[in-house]
């Protein structure tokens, strides 16, 4: 059986469809396809591909109820993000790709996790941001809100390259402690 | 700063050199943990990058609208990636899961038609089973139970749906022998050509899920890899030129000649590199160089070329059983020929050298017969038609005699010098006896047996042709020892493969290409580049490049 079709315009009708589906499901699917893949570009790619991809059903999705669709939703999603991962281990060397399949490996278990706190932890993050100092916080906006390469922003500093990725290792680290205790209700100091 | 955390920091910029990479490597060795560590701190990043504000549901619409029309095999790509199906799309059955492309579970001992017979009575009065026990208080689905497609029951009213009404794709994957579901009724078409909603009775019932794309990999239950190479073997590598690897079961694992691929198994192919494998019934396919063949089916299943070339011998099939390649873009479907098939970009192009051959364009269905000394090109925005095949320039013989090669007149090494054959340095000559492998006819044998090489270094040649686009083959053989050279070959200064001869062994060959060329200046350049001893080679043609 050869698949057809599938190239077309919008209808009225699916456009609406479509718009309340994303509406509904795009800030949780931005955050669940964040935590596995952290170019926000490609990020942005993945989110318009997963309603590509159930575009031929977006009528039916969006009258289901939400969870139920949130969930197909997020089946579309890890099935991008695994294939992304697989194209990325092609690009690699032997090791740098086997590093990469270990890394995914941990990642594998919060992937095809069914309890997505995703959201959860972009709001835990977003508290945690508010406690690191001015400085910190203008180093973070710049490098992951503006996309300033760690190279820019080490020679606007008048620093090396190699000390302001050990700064932004530290705050990751930070901001991952603070998080992971938000979400085990401990409040951190 | 510890050699630890930069290792760690560049990383996570993405820039990890190799030896970098090995150390990490490692470093993940000793000390497993290391790993979650990474991950949670790639999470992270990726959180941070999500928080700016989501930007206006219908900008994302007006954005997935252009990406729609500017690219109108979009929403097929997604669809086939992200393995999702589509309501008019029959569920694929027991042994078809490898026409996703990329995705699906691999073939394994279970998915073959006689277990799915002989197991359907079991798995139903099971299910029934599980239906009646499940009514009241579903319970989590354990790693065996039945497939969510054939256990769906009416949605509840509210709150979480139970994980077996719609169940994770992870899930999916744990279970061992997925069992066939009825096919979902095709959706019927409206006058604009787009599918009507499912009418409103249908909203009751869950939706299934897609897919997961991974599957558990095969090595982690040593029993079942036992029986699945033991009884599903697909092809046999007949012959083997330069580096070809396995997938399908967790690493790609170098091939051998002789060794078996099984059932839901793939083969890719390095550049410069080509395998010979022979399937059941005769079928004699050899993929080439850069080249990726997807994951076996049963004999009799479709073959999924997903990138590169091939060309097939397929000896006359029977009535009612034809043979069928599938590409990204066309279904090429025959009863007994030879042909060359080749993915290249949005395009899948069928050259036809015996028999007949139908080619069906995957995007809309449309089909048309490609007869022996045709082509036809299988892409969007390309008209379907079968056209005369691309057109012989010359060929050359280096060091031999004038042959006829694949019915082509070859010019002789005297002949060529006399119409402008130049080399960069003078060539070493060589004629040999060895005896091909796998075997060639006479002419071509004596062909193979006839070379120029350079000591240690490099050799460029040139042959005059006109100003044009051309697409140029390359025959070489091992004529010496067992891996004993490596090169890499450009034409007219491009790379057009690598590492050629590496790991041959003695009487192996091949032919290189197609390989893609433009002419400018009047001469076609052919550079062999010393990558370990003597760079060689046995003969060229060249063909006039179709539209």
């Amino acid at each position: 059986m050869i698949p057809t079709v599938r190239t077309r315009t919008l209808t009225e009708r699916e456009r609406a469809a479509l718009t309340r589906l994303v509406e509904e499901h795009q800030s949780r699917l931005r955050a669940f396809l964040s935590r596995f893949e952290p170019e926000p570009a490609v990020v942005e790619e993945l989110l318009q591909d997963v309603f590509i991809g159930v575009l031929m059903r977006v009528e039916e999705l969006a009258a289901r109820p939400a969870e139920e669709a949130a969930r197909y939703l997020r089946g579309v999603a890890r099935n991008l993000v695994r294939l992304r991962w697989r194209k990325l281990r092609r690009q690699h060397g032997e090791a740098a790709a086997a590093v990469r399949d270990l890394v995914e490996r941990s990642l594998e278990q919060d992937l095809k996790s069914e309890e997505d706190d995703s959201q959860k932890r972009r709001a835990a993050l977003r508290t945690c941001l508010e406690g690191l100092t001015e400085r910190a916080r203008r180093l973070i906006v710049e490098r992951f809100f503006n996309g300033l390469p760690a190279a820019a922003l080490a020679r606007r500093m008048g620093a090396s390259e190699a000390a302001v990725r050990m700064i932004f290792l530290r705050l990751r680290r930070q901001l991952r402690q603070c998080v992971e205790a938000r979400l085990r209700g401990e409040v951190p100091g | 700063m510890s050699r630890r955390d930069r290792l760690l920091a560049d990383f996570l910029e993405g820039d990890l050199s190799a030896p970098d990479a090995r150390r990490l490597l490692e470093m993940l060795g000793r000390e497993p943990s290391l790993a979650e560590e990474l991950a949670d701190l790639l999470q992270i990043q990726g959180l941070l990058a999500s928080l700016p504000e989501d930007p206006p549901a219908d900008l994302v619409v007006r954005q997935i609208q252009a990406r729609l029309v500017h690219d109108p095999g979009l929403v097929d790509r997604v669809l086939e990636r992200a393995a999702v199906r589509t309501p008019g799309a029959a569920r694929p059955r027991c042994g078809t899961r490898r026409l996703f492309p990329l995705g699906g579970r691999p073939h394994d001992l279970f998915s073959s038609p006689a277990f799915f017979w002989s197991s359907l009575a079991a798995v139903a009065g099971l299910f029934a089973l599980v239906l009646w026990t499940a009514r009241p208080a579903p319970s989590p689905p354990s790693p065996r139970e039945a497939p969510e497609a054939v256990l769906r029951g009416p949605a509840p009213a509210g709150g979480e749906a139970p994980a077996r009404t719609l169940p994770p794709a992870a899930h999916a994957r744990e279970q061992a022998p997925e069992a066939p579901a009825p096919p979902l009724r095709p959706a019927p078409v409206t006058e604009s050509g787009t599918k009507k909603p499912p009418p409103v009775s249908r909203l009751s019932t869950p939706i299934p899920e897609p897919p997961a794309l991974l599957a558990p990999p095969l090595h982690a239950d040593p029993s079942r890899v036992g029986r699945t190479v033991a009884h599903l073997a697909a092809a046999w590598v007949e012959n083997l030129f330069g580096e070809a690897k396995r997938f399908g079961g967790g690493d790609p694992v170098p091939l051998r000649t002789g060794e078996e691929v099984a059932v839901g198994h793939g083969v890719q192919t390095a550049p410069g590199a080509g395998v010979r494998l022979r399937l059941p019934e005769g079928i004699v396919l050899e993929l080439q160089g850069n080249s990726r063949l997807g994951p076996f089916g049963h004999p009799g299943e479709p073959v999924s070329l997903e990138q590169g070339a091939l060309a097939a011998q397929v000896p006359r099939r029977p009535a009612g059983r034809p043979m069928t390649f599938l590409t990204p873009h066309a279904a090429v479907t025959i009863l007994g020929t030879r042909l060359t098939l080749r993915v290249e970009g949005d395009a899948t192009r069928l050259d036809v050298q015996e028999g007949r051959v139908r080619l069906t364009r995957r995007f809309d269905g449309a089909s048309v017969e490609v007869q022996a000394g045709q082509y036809a090109v299988a892409a969007l925005a390309v008209d379907l038609a079968a056209r005369r095949a691309a057109r012989f320039v010359a060929g050359v013989n280096l060091n031999g005699r004038a042959v006829r090669i694949e019915g082509h007149p070859w010019l002789s090494y005297e002949e060529a010098q006399a119409a402008g054959l130049r080399f960069s340095h003078p060539p070493a000559l060589t004629t040999t006896s060895v005896e091909p492998r796998p075997a060639a006819d006479a002419e071509t044998t004596a062909m193979l047996n006839t070379a120029v090489f350079r000591q240690g270094g490099d050799l460029g040649l040139s042959f005059p042709l006109s100003p044009g686009v051309y697409d140029v083959h390359l025959w070489v053989m091992e004529n010496l020892q067992d891996d004993y050279r490596s090169f890499d070959i450009s034409l007219e200064g491009r790379s057009a493969a690598r590492a050629v001869g590496a790991g041959a062994r003695r009487g192996e060959w091949a032919r290189l290409g197609p390989f893609r060329t433009t002419v400018r200046d009047g001469k076609l350049e052919i550079e062999l580049l010393h990558r370990k001893s003597d760079p060689h080679l046995m003969g060229f043609a060249v063909f006039g490049a179709a539209p």
